[in-house]
């Protein structure tokens, strides 16, 4: 169809919205996007890819826990353990994609095979200009973290529906040191700090040995997946922040009473945020309101005797936004 | 542009084409602007006799919406994948409370009445069904917190921050406590 | 089949990964959504926005229409969520257009909008509509008929052919005609 005069007008105004945003945006950073794009693909790749021992702090929120972590690949693929060390000696010890989990206060072992994909996340899977859309990537200048000099990269959103991140890496090894969860006032959510981190080139299996043998206790694992039972997309997220996309789409059963849960992911390539849909029982305490923890953020309210909640490490005001914009679809 | 292609489309506007017709004739339309378009104007026909047209005037925003959905992915077949993915059982999966619950533990007083569920056995080991991830959770009724501690598991395995691309999710699991 | 026929087999693609199949359903809805829309939102530039970001949501949330209600039902109930969260968005944010408009040239963008609005572009619709009332007007009886059984009744080829009592291949070229003789005119008015 050939444009009318209408269409030409509406066309004319484009350039000038272009101009606008450009020239706000052009002077932050931009030299450096792709320089910290570059580092952040090589941290993804190395943190897979290399052997590494090392010690960090983890802070969400009041809680401040410290763990040890002892990374190996060859030809075999990944071998890694994580060892508490704070509080009681949990531990972890992955091979590929078989995850057991060793909990000794409950005298219990957990064993799950997990989807390659969970570990890394789906961001840097899809091209990261995607990404860069929607967030500021520069690097903000050079530090020492753990006796090591590292590059201080930023990812800044650019709008008030996401949170922001600050990240440590390695200048010789690639690898994370440090990592931060900010919000738009610049508030710290969430930190991850090494105190120290070698890079081994031998790994002795002896390394990733679990310590306890797990003799007597409790084994669990994982039953076979189950056919997800309502398959009607009923529910209708109205409103997302720009660029995000549904990414994964469940029915759980919730453990106490088997309801079916229908729960959706979307992610924007760096946030995720679940959407949950759950018929409410008559007799249920049903969840209203927000609630927080460290960067991760809960609404919940009621729709037509629907428990809607939606969890996900976005501010407040996004999560409530998503929630109150779901809503049963046409018939 | 053949007039046998225009009034092919003409039927399948009307959808009284066969799928395999209809299946040719998109790949044709693919790649003959002149058919899109009188597809486009064949629309504007019905909308104008049916009155749907706009109040003023009637833009075209298929090129905007087009230039728009070059970011996006081609639309994944979403069921297929699903179906072959593993999914937790019990609404919290051992690797949905791994991959990156910042507070999990176990509380063996909480575990679920499920339990009573046939445990099975590989080699000399017998394995049981998963018990409740419970997660410490302040300002909500208790049933609410717990209801609450099951979404936040679940959503946790799909934490795609940039942290988690510099250190296994798994770390979430060891790192923090349960408390009483 | 008739129109949700249609629809069910471009849906399908788009389902299997074929993005153009998407722009067809865009060009045939964009004057419903377009109309929709305008009912809540009243800028015309806004308008089209939020209407071009109803088929984006719709195309990321494609992979969930499972086809157990039309796509135009689904279509428009998308539309009105995000026609009414434009209308919150707006209410919540009012200092961000003022600011807007101090930054920028006071007064321009004003102006620019409000240039859409004058009386010839009011024309477009109207000239459309009239073009095509008078190539209808003009067009044999047969062919008049089977157009209007068709758009306006919405009945199928196969009641048309009962209808008028003929075989369902004239129906079918009957309507491919009327269409080619208003398409005659109303490219001309396009061009």
């Amino acid at each position: 169809m050939k444009p009318s005069r209408e269409i030409g007008a509406f066309r004319s105004l484009a350039p000038c919205f272009l101009i606008l945003t450009l020239s706000a945006t052009l002077v932050s950073a931009a030299d450096t996007s792709g320089q910290a794009r570059a580092i952040l693909a090589k941290m993804a790749k190395a943190t897979r890819a290399n052997n590494y021992d090392g010690t960090f702090v983890s802070i969400r929120g009041a809680d401040t826990a410290s763990m040890r972590i002892i990374h190996k690949a060859d030809s075999r693929g990944e071998h890694e353990r994580l060892i508490a060390l704070t509080g009681t000696a949990k531990e972890v010890i992955r091979r590929n994609d078989e995850v057991i989990c060793i909990f000794p206060n409950e005298r219990s072992v957990m064993v799950e095979k997990t989807p390659q994909q969970a570990f890394f996340g789906t961001a840097w899977s899809q091209p990261i200009e995607q990404v860069a859309v929607l967030y500021d990537f520069s690097v903000l200048g050079g530090d020492r973290i753990a006796g090591r000099p590292a590059w201080v990269l930023g990812i800044q959103p650019k709008d008030a529906d996401r949170y922001s991140y600050r990240l440590w890496v390695d200048t010789s090894s690639s690898l994370l040191l440090k990592s931060q969860v900010l919000d738009g006032g610049g508030s710290i959510l969430e930190q991850l700090l090494f105190t120290a981190l070698e890079t081994p080139a031998v790994i002795p299996e002896s390394a990733l040995q679990a310590s306890i043998s797990g003799e007597g206790y409790t084994w669990y694992r994982n039953e076979t997946p189950q056919a997800s039972g309502e398959r009607n997309a009923r529910w209708e997220v109205g409103w997302l922040p720009r660029g995000f996309a549904m990414t994964e789409q469940q029915m759980h059963d919730m453990p106490k009473d088997k309801k079916a849960v229908k729960h959706k992911v979307f992610s924007d390539g760096l946030a995720t945020v679940s959407v949950f849909i759950e018929k409410n029982k008559e007799q249920a305490v049903p969840v209203q309101g927000y609630s927080a923890f460290g960067a991760l953020n809960t609404y919940s309210t009621l729709a037509d005797g629907y428990q809607i909640t939606v969890v996900g490490e976005v501010p407040a005001a996004t999560v409530r936004q998503i929630a109150v914009s779901v809503s049963a679809a046409a018939p | 542009m053949s007039s046998e292609r225009r009034e092919q489309i003409s039927a399948l506007l009307d959808g009284e084409l066969s799928e395999r017709e209809a299946g040719q004739l998109l790949i044709e339309m693919r790649t003959d602007p002149d058919l899109t378009s009188a597809w486009s104007r064949y629309h504007l026909m019905g909308d104008a006799l049916c009155q749907r047209l706009p109040d003023t005037a009637c833009p075209d925003i298929s090129r905007r919406v087009s230039l728009a959905l070059e970011h996006e992915p081609a639309c994944p077949p979403m069921r297929f994948r699903l179906q072959s993915r593993w999914k937790p059982a019990a609404g919290v999966a051992v690797a949905a409370a791994l991959a990156g619950v910042g507070f999990f533990g176990l509380n063996r007083n909480q575990l679920p009445e499920q339990e009573a569920q046939p445990a099975t056995t590989i080699g000399s080991v017998e394995f049981r069904p998963l018990p409740i991830a419970t997660v410490k959770w302040n300002g909500q009724p208790v049933d609410a917190s717990s209801r609450l501690s099951a979404y936040i598991v679940n959503h946790q395995q799909f934490n795609s921050s940039p942290q988690t691309q510099g250190l296994t999710p798994y770390f979430r699991v060891v790192t923090h406590e349960t408390q009483p | 089949m008739g129109e949700t026929g249609a629809d069910a087999q471009l849906v399908k693609r788009v389902q299997k990964g074929d993005k153009k199949a998407f722009d067809l359903l865009v060009l045939k809805y964009q004057q419903r959504i377009i109309k929709l829309v305008s009912r809540y939102v009243r800028d015309p530039t806004d308008a089209l926005d939020v209407a071009q970001d109803t088929f984006l949501k719709a195309y990321r949330a494609l992979p969930n229409f499972r086809g157990d209600s039309a796509f135009y039902t689904w279509l428009y109930r998308i539309a009105i969520n995000t026609a009414k969260n434009y209308l919150v968005t707006q209410s919540r944010r009012p200092t961000e257009s003022d600011n807007f408009r101090v930054e920028g040239e006071p007064g321009e963008l004003e102006s620019m909008l409000k240039d859409l609005a004058t009386p010839e572009s009011l024309l477009i619709t109207d000239e459309i509509k009239e073009t095509i009332a008078e190539a209808i007007e003009q067009l044999p009886d047969d062919l008049r008929t089977a157009i209007n059984l068709r758009e306006v009744e919405g009945l199928s080829y196969e009641k048309i052919a009962d209808v008028m009592t003929c075989p369902i291949g004239t129906v079918r070229s009957r309507i491919f005609r009327a269409r080619e003789a208003i398409d005659h005119r109303l490219k001309a008015l396009l061009e």
